[in-house]
């Protein structure tokens, strides 16, 4: 893994966004992720995280405000360009090609290099090597695999390609704690390797125990932000207001 | 880009390419004598008709079968390569095997202009509009002045026997089918077939991480309404005869999807397997009950398969011969692990 990559700031400014037109489910928000930081985003539901992420990835175009990483505008990206300026996207629930075996699944993670074989071997070697149980799996299917396992082979398919930039939707959903455990200790290892990590979570303790900065959501727009001691207090009386209880 | 369609992928050993192609290309060099040494015309022409569909099929198989993208509008690309064909020859002459090659180009404009919006819609959706597609080509060519309308356009028969013209179309099919499952083979082991699995398994996944996935859904869907199109040009000089209903019939283009789900979709072998599978049961049960019986025992065959064998035929093959390697593997630790306790 390159330790010496260089990484850019991923900068959101006021933008706005949604699914129909006239009723916008972010409403101005804004955000910095840093290098070498995890930085968490909450919220209650329908607060517009996810959708937040799926407009840095370029899968929904904000209709004002800006993306920027590093000094590049990126807002206009369709997906597909996204890695390609080292950003890559985990998304809610299973995402692995089912079908496909582990080997096959991870290689796919590796387009951006696939006119340089030798290179992508290399990089696939170095996933089985950093998550050493994936490689007597390497020839089964992932649909046959468990949560924890495709969960695995999700986050090597996302870093084969040495992306600098993760936005990491809900990672523990439909994980058992200790697996769950294992992909947030999994998150910190990459965020010591340099990267910037933009993490959407519902299990807000265990977002708050691995974040370095935290900012919360309400109606698609900031509501309160910091580090993440300042959160580490009375998170019940956060989800009571939340809830409106 | 263009990488994305010349680097071959590395799923397959060398000499497991050989030993899986050598039945294969057994069969081929089979056919191909056969059509010397062949005289009964009945066999000649199913034969045709055979060849015809596995290379239709192989067509749909790009996007239908890799893609997932279900295409129930293929016999548009044909009908549409057989009326351009046929257009041609009425108003200049000019032979339908010179044309073919524009037929197929023709089609492939069209696959091109129905692609650009319908590729963007996923799921029921996109099978819904190819399916409204056919029938609103097959009404415009009704109407068109230039293709006579419910008359049709006749063809000048070729001057040879009619053993002749058998075997001469016994072979251009063959030829089709041949080119065109090396096209589906070489699709199979390349980035572009890559492409199209992961756009398959998970559309959204296989834009993260860097697949132009309309585009190559769009070029996908060329390369079938291309082949389509050539055959149905071809099919025009065969038939001698084409109208609207008959061309654009529906039943060509279902006939072609299930040939691919039995055969297995999504491999190359699918449609050579599925074509001949579909076509000889469907007559066989034709002659065998002279009533429309026959229909719903074939129907009942096709519901059986869907139910029990998902995958098609290949599919079943697949899991057999995985269920065998974990076999084998397991039998293999087992070893190990005894010989580790011996040691100890």
């Amino acid at each position: 893994m390159n330790m010496s990559r260089t990484t850019s700031t991923l900068r959101i400014q006021e933008i706005v966004a949604g699914y129909t037109p006239g009723h916008p489910v972010l409403r101005g928000v804004n955000l910095v992720a840093k290098p070498g930081h995890i930085t968490v985003v909450l919220g209650p539901n329908g607060a517009g995280k996810s959708t937040l992420l799926r407009s840095i990835a370029g899968f929904l175009r904000p209709s004002s405000g800006s993306i920027v990483l590093g000094e590049t505008e990126i807002s206009a990206l369709p997906p597909h360009r996204h890695i390609e300026r080292g950003i890559a996207l985990l998304p809610q629930g299973r995402s692995t090609f089912p079908e496909l075996t582990v080997t096959e699944n991870i290689e796919l993670g590796g387009w951006t290099m696939r006119s340089d074989r030798k290179r992508l071997r290399r990089a696939v070697e170095a996933m089985f090597e950093r998550y050493s149980h994936l490689r007597e799996l390497r020839n089964k299917p992932t649909g046959a695999l468990s949560g924890g396992q495709q969960r695995a082979v999700e986050i090597a398919r996302l870093i084969v390609s040495d992306p600098t930039v993760l936005l990491i939707d809900e990672p523990s959903v439909g994980l058992s704690p200790i697996v769950a455990s294992q992909v947030y200790r999994e998150l910190q290892a990459l965020k010591a390797e340099g990267r910037a990590i933009l993490l959407v979570d519902q299990d807000v303790r265990a977002a708050i125990n691995v974040a370095d900065y935290v900012y919360v959501l309400n109606s698609g727009r900031n509501d309160i932000e910091g580090d993440s001691s300042a959160f580490h207090g009375d998170l019940g009386a956060m989800v009571r207001r939340w809830l409106g209880v | 880009m263009l990488s994305l369609f010349f680097l071959p992928s590395t799923r397959e050993s060398a000499s497991g390419r050989i030993y899986r192609r050598a039945p294969w290309l057994l069969a081929l060099s089979v056919l191909a004598l056969y059509g010397v040494l062949g005289r009964q015309l009945f066999l000649l022409s199913t034969l045709g008709t055979v060849f015809l569909y596995i290379a239709l099929t192989q067509a749909w198989n790009i996007l239908g079968g890799y893609g997932g993208y279900l295409n129930f509008g293929m016999v548009t690309f044909f009908g549409v390569g057989a009326y351009t064909s046929a257009v041609l020859f009425q108003y200049w002459e000019i032979s339908p095997f010179l044309t073919a090659p524009f037929a197929g180009i023709t089609s492939a404009a069209l696959a091109l202009l129905i692609g650009i919006p319908t590729l963007r819609i996923r799921g029921a959706y996109f099978a819904l509009i190819t399916l409204i597609i056919t029938f609103a080509v097959q009404i415009l060519v009704l109407d068109m002045p230039f293709t006579q309308g419910a008359l049709g356009i006749y063809l000048q028969p070729l001057s040879l026997t009619p053993l002749g013209v058998e075997r001469l179309f016994y072979y251009l099919f063959l030829a089709c089918a041949a080119l065109v499952t090396l096209l589906v083979y070489a699709i199979e082991h390349s980035n572009f077939g890559w492409a199209l699995v992961a756009i398959r398994e998970d559309e959204d996944a296989a834009e993260i991480i860097g697949i132009r996935t309309v585009e190559v859904k769009w070029i996908a869907n060329c390369l079938a309404g291309f082949v389509a199109g050539v055959v149905g040009g071809l099919y025009a000089q065969r038939i001698l005869y084409i109208e609207p209903t008959g061309t654009f019939a529906f039943d060509i283009s279902l006939n072609v999807v299930l040939m691919a789900v039995i055969g297995g979709a999504g491999t190359w072998q699918g449609p050579l397997i599925g074509a001949p599978l579909v076509l000889l049961v469907a007559d066989a049960l034709r002659v065998t009950f002279t009533s429309e019986v026959n229909r719903a025992i074939f129907s009942v065959i096709v519901i059986l398969i869907a139910l029990f064998i998902p995958g098609g035929i290949m599919g079943l093959w697949t899991r057999w011969g995985r269920g065998r390697a974990e076999k084998a593997a397991a039998g293999g630790t087992q070893g190990a692990r005894a010989d580790e306790q011996s040691v100890q």
